[in-house]
């Protein structure tokens, strides 16, 4: 059975209005009536097994999985697994567990969606992703969609998303062991599978901490503000303890339950501008989420999947008595979330037919801990801020094979959001939205695919942008949302030994929302900027020799501001964007132990958008050596071995190199 | 094939523990390496009478040169120069940091970078990305203290003459006086002015705060140093604000109202004050209260030391008097939503139609105004430049590349 997966040419249509879909559909009917032999993977409906409703191989785009066994015995975070993809671009300060936020193809903060089993890091009211304590204990896979997303992970990621996955265990084994590293990093994990019959459950522990007192050139030490000198990063420790569960049961063989629980409660410390050990600043999150889904194989062709997710957190931040910030700040943070995800799936011989419903709420509220009226009337209007947003999205998406090696995706998302600031009636708003994305892939013979998307997305406002904080940025309701087009074309190519993936992508934004100050400091959010950023990405791999394998990616991108309110900024490249990146790696496993060696480049970008300050380019060489005995391994691992210091922030200090070892015991029954 | 591969290994993981161990180095240079700076002893710091140094006013350069200093917020800043009123050096000292001060006196201007930043440098005019006061780091002389560990946020330069600088530091109790033209960063600072009696103190669920006076104005004539202050308490303006007057013959603060006990300057009408303009022994401030627009403009007087409200009609955030005396203020409705107004008693006339226009920052040059535009809907980052004999414009200089928000002006 040939796989609908492995083919897609995509092409994007966007409607605003019910009657011009069911046109659109009728007309793509017509056409499939003409269509050969359908050869549809209906076997991805009617098995139980298959968690989800989609797939990065039978969405539309250049999306890939990335496998993480293949990091299991050496120290890596999220981090540094998805800096090794092409396109991806990880903007972090400095140290293990400190923040990390990833970009791709150029798009930043909320245009990037990061799921962990499909609970979303990023807020509904609006936040990049923070992925930088993020634990991969447990994990089995990240699935990454470049652009494009299914509809039932979000209709609103327009640069992307990002699914950490653990997949349910097949077998009963378990792992524990631990990492020491320099600039006090310690790890301890403890993974355990147990599979019986219909029951499967998986419980991780991870706990991790670091000092990152790494040493660098301040050059505006306390001790001698005009004398540089190499001192200890301070304040800049992470602490983290996570514990995450994964249970299944099948109650027959349409009849499945999944259940996914994270729980997790970290501790960073902040640095400060001026590097003083006498700074005490922190932010100490607690989380608890949980994703709940119950599959029922309808028939041997359909299925309905519900999920329930459920996130409650917590962040205290503290710089009382501290100079960074504005110094006097004890305030925590709320978020409570809840969404209920329906889908439908069905097969229909020459189509797949998915339906998705979905309601999001989340509920944001900030209390001031040091100030004494705050959580009661008498606060208002200086002080607690509460912020509300439901999303209401309806979805349908059609995998159509239209002949014997030509497909086509359409997805259609309808949404609305409708948004509560402050509690507060004059500061209601509801808008509505609509997202297109439709495909078709074509493989020639049985060798390449070809493949070209286009899509018409759309990012609503966050709540602070439409509706400020009372504070420092005050609310902008005329808030348009970002409008993304975009179009890629690509080629893949996989053999047994090798395989090769050259895409090629355009994305044009509209309406960007960037913050203005004006000239007391009070910040706005405005539709300035028409973005659009241009680029040629190129993955590639091959066994070399059975134990002998040669990987690569090599990404150029050009992020062009084509207009903005700004006429002398028009032309100028987008700063904080790198403008070539390249990972090279090879995997030599000849025994019992395994050397990886990889190389990264990056070149080009600015730091700003004057382009006056240009980013310096970044080589690092990484090292790992890892060695299994039995059930027991070790690993050592080097990491930015050329001590290069490039900095992602122009005033945050990086670590050079950086060491770690780790010792692991397998075991099974 | 196995025991070397064994050995290799071994010594791998004994170096990986060894160095784990070691902090490595970013720069292991010997010139990184320096000795600590000794405080000075903060009794001796004081500014006295051995201290006092001849005010003179700086030349009205008619072959000015002046410097715009441009910023736009989370990308960056730079200066631009302009002559004859087209920019001739753009992208000067350019930085993703936003928070400088630019002054020039003479041939130099003086570049200071303000909270967190807490630099000090020299430029001559035409070498304007050298700095002259050689440091190891490269930035100039600095305002923090050897062993000071917060921003002590300077925000303004105030000359005395070419050679001796006041800058106000809105997060200490002490004003700075410097020496312009130290060649040592030992030499920079010559004395401080004591403020600490303007510090405010606010009491909330038994627990104490103390908040320095929060100095952000310096002006200078021939016989006294004004300095304004805040004295906010949470980043809210309870107290009342205050000008403190030092004599710059013997650098005592001059007691405006001797026959009463308490503080000895200006308690002033107006809260947080956010610009000043002095015009002879007449001292302008501006008023600006965030929470609701008000504020006006204060004439503090330091020949009496009396001061009075001129106008209220809205808050201001900037001020500057002409040297035919014409007294100018941008008005602050809103965000982004300002006005250049004629101030004039307790009337005001618009200039130019500017109400509603995002405006950023104002400075008089004799008898030119220099008047800043931000970039916003309904302007590019521009200057326009009006003559203050009968307030009409007589030129603008596009093409900034950010919206300006300081000028000053160089001689040739």
């Amino acid at each position: 059975m040939v796989r609908i997966h492995l083919f897609y040419i995509a092409s994007n249509i966007t409607f605003t209005t019910a009657p011009k879909l069911l046109l659109l559909l009728l007309i793509q009917g017509a056409y499939n009536n003409n269509a050969t032999a359908i050869e549809l993977d209906t076997s991805r409906i009617s098995t139980p097994e298959n968690e989800n409703t989609y797939s990065i191989y039978d969405f539309i785009g250049a999306h890939n999985s990335v496998n993480l066994e293949q990091f299991q015995t050496r120290f890596i975070e999220v981090r540094d697994v998805l800096r090794k993809q092409a396109g991806i671009d990880i903007q972090s300060a400095s140290g293990v567990g400190q923040f990390a936020t990833p970009l791709i193809r150029g798009a930043e903060g909320q245009q990037v969606l990061v799921f962990n089993n499909g609970i979303p890091l990023n807020k509904l009211n609006g936040s990049g992703a923070d992925i930088g304590s993020t634990s991969l204990i447990g994990a089995t896979r990240i699935d990454i969609y470049r652009g494009m997303v299914p509809m039932e992970l979000s209709a609103t990621a327009i640069g992307g998303a990002i699914n950490i996955v653990s997949e349910e265990p097949k077998n009963n084994d378990g792992s524990a062991g631990f990492t020491i590293g320099t600039y006090g990093t310690k790890q301890s994990f403890f993974s355990q599978t147990y599979s019986l019959n219909s029951l499967k459950l998986k419980i991780n522990i991870d706990n991790i901490e670091a000092d990152n007192d790494f040493i660098y050139k301040e050059l505006q030490p306390t001790s001698s503000p005009s004398s540089p000198k190499n001192e200890p990063r301070y304040n800049n420790a992470s602490d983290n303890k996570q514990i995450s569960s994964t249970l299944s049961y099948s109650f027959s063989e349409n009849k499945k339950i999944r259940a996914y629980l994270h729980s997790e409660d970290s501790q960073r410390e902040l640095t400060a501008q001026i590097n003083s050990p006498n700074n005490t600043t922190s932010i100490t999150t607690k989380r608890d989420s949980i994703n709940l889904a119950y599959h029922l194989n309808i028939s041997p062709t359909s299925l309905l999947k519900t999920d329930y997710s459920f996130s409650d957190s917590t962040q205290v931040y503290d710089d009382r008595g501290n100079t960074v910030g504005l110094g006097e700040q004890y305030n925590q943070y709320n978020s409570l979330f809840n969404k209920v995800n329906v889908t439908y799936k069905k097969n229909l011989d020459s189509i797949n037919l998915v339906l998705n419903q979905q309601v999001q709420q989340e509920v944001l509220s900030n209390k001031f801990l040091n100030e004494s009226t705050s959580n009661t009337d008498e606060c208002e209007p200086k002080c607690d801020g509460e912020f509300t947003r439901q999303q209401l999205s309806t979805g349908l998406r059609a995998e159509l094979q239209l002949k014997n090696n030509l497909f086509s995706n359409l997805q259609v998302v309808h949404l609305s959001n409708k948004d509560d600031a402050f509690s507060n009636d004059s500061q209601e708003k509801q808008q509505e939205f609509t997202s297109v994305i439709s495909g078709l892939s074509y493989r020639i013979s049985s060798g390449p695919i070809l493949t070209a998307n286009i899509s018409k997305q759309i990012r609503p406002p966050s709540t602070t942008e439409l509706y400020g904080d009372r504070g420092t940025t005050t609310g902008n309701p005329d808030l348009l949302a970002e409008k993304s087009q975009a179009l890629e074309i690509g080629i893949k190519y996989d053999t047994p030994k090798s395989n090769i993936s050259i895409y090629s992508f355009y994305r044009k934004v509209e309406d960007n929302i960037s913050a203005e100050q004006d000239s007391i400091g009070i910040i706005k959010y405005s539709n300035l900027a028409q973005t659009s950023y241009l680029g040629i990405e190129l993955t590639a791999s091959i066994d070399i020799t059975p134990n002998f394998r040669y990987s690569c990616n090599f990404t150029h991108q050009k992020g062009l501001i084509d207009s903005t309110t700004n006429d002398q900024l028009s032309g100028n490249e987008i700063g904080d964007h790198r403008r070539l990146s390249m990972n090279n790696s090879i995997v030599y496993s000849p025994s019992w132990w395994t050397i990886n060696l990889d190389y990264t480049l990056e070149t080009g970008g600015y730091f700003d958008n004057a382009n006056f300050n240009p980013r310096k380019d970044k080589h690092h060489w990484n090292v790992s050596l890892s060695s299994s005995w039995k059930n027991t391994s070790f690993s050592f691992t080097a990491k930015n071995l050329t001590n290069q210091r490039n900095r992602t922030y122009q005033y945050t200090p990086v670590p050079g190199r950086t060491f770690y070892l780790k010792a692991t015991q397998t075991w099974s029954f | 094939m196995i025991l070397p591969f064994k050995s290799i290994l071994t010594g791998l993981l004994a170096c990986s523990l060894l160095t784990g161990c070691v902090n490595e180095l970013e720069d292991s240079s010997d010139s990184a390496q320096q000795e600590d700076i000794t405080p000075t002893p903060e009794e001796s710091s004081l500014c006295g009478p051995e201290h006092a140094v001849a005010f003179t006013a700086p030349s009205s350069g008619s072959s000015s040169t002046s410097i715009i200093r441009t910023a736009d917020y989370g990308d960056g800043s730079h200066l631009e120069f302009i002559e004859n009123g087209s920019i001739t050096q753009t992208g000067l000292l350019a930085n993703t940091q936003t928070d400088y001060a630019v002054a020039g006196r003479g041939e130099y201007f003086y570049y200071m970078g303000r909270f967190g930043i807490d630099t000090f440098q020299k430029y001559y005019y035409t070498s304007p990305e050298s700095g002259l006061y050689q440091t190891q780091n490269n930035l100039g002389y600095s305002i923090r203290e050897a062993g000071q560990d917060n921003s002590p946020n300077a925000t303004m330069i105030g000359f005395i003459n070419n050679s001796t600088a006041i800058l106000p530091r809105r997060e200490e109790n002490k004003a700075w006086v410097v020496n312009l033209d130290a060649q040592t960063e030992s030499e920079f600072k010559i004395c401080e002015l004591d403020l600490s009696e303007y510090a405010t103190t606010a009491i909330s669920d038994g627990v104490t705060t103390t908040y320095p006076p929060h100095m952000t104005l310096v002006n200078i004539n021939e016989n006294y140093a004004a300095i304004t202050m805040q004295r906010l308490e949470d980043f809210t303006p309870v107290e009342s604000a205050y000008v403190a007057v030092f004599d710059l013959n013997t650098w005592q603060e001059i007691d405006s109202n001797p026959t009463e006990e308490g503080l000895k300057g200006i308690e002033l009408n107006l809260k947080n004050i956010q610009g000043s303009s002095l015009s002879g022994s007449d001292l302008y401030l501006s008023s600006l209260l965030y929470s609701d627009n008000s504020g006006g403009i204060e004439k503090v007087s330091l020949e009496d030391m009396t001061t009075t409200t001129i106008n209220d009609e809205s808050g201001y955030s900037s001020i500057a008097v002409s040297s035919n005396g014409n007294i100018y203020a941008i008005s602050y409705e809103g965000w982004q939503n300002n006005g250049l107004y004629q101030i004039d008693g307790d009337t005001r006339t618009e200039i130019s139609n500017t109400s509603g226009s995002y405006l950023t920052t104002m400075t008089t040059n004799g008898n030119d105004l220099w008047l800043g535009f931000g970039l916003s809907d309904e302007n590019q980052p521009k200057i326009e430049v009006f003559n203050t004999i009968n307030n009409i414009g007589t030129y603008t200089i596009n093409g900034l590349l950010r919206s300006p928000v300081g000028i000053t002006f160089i001689d040739k």
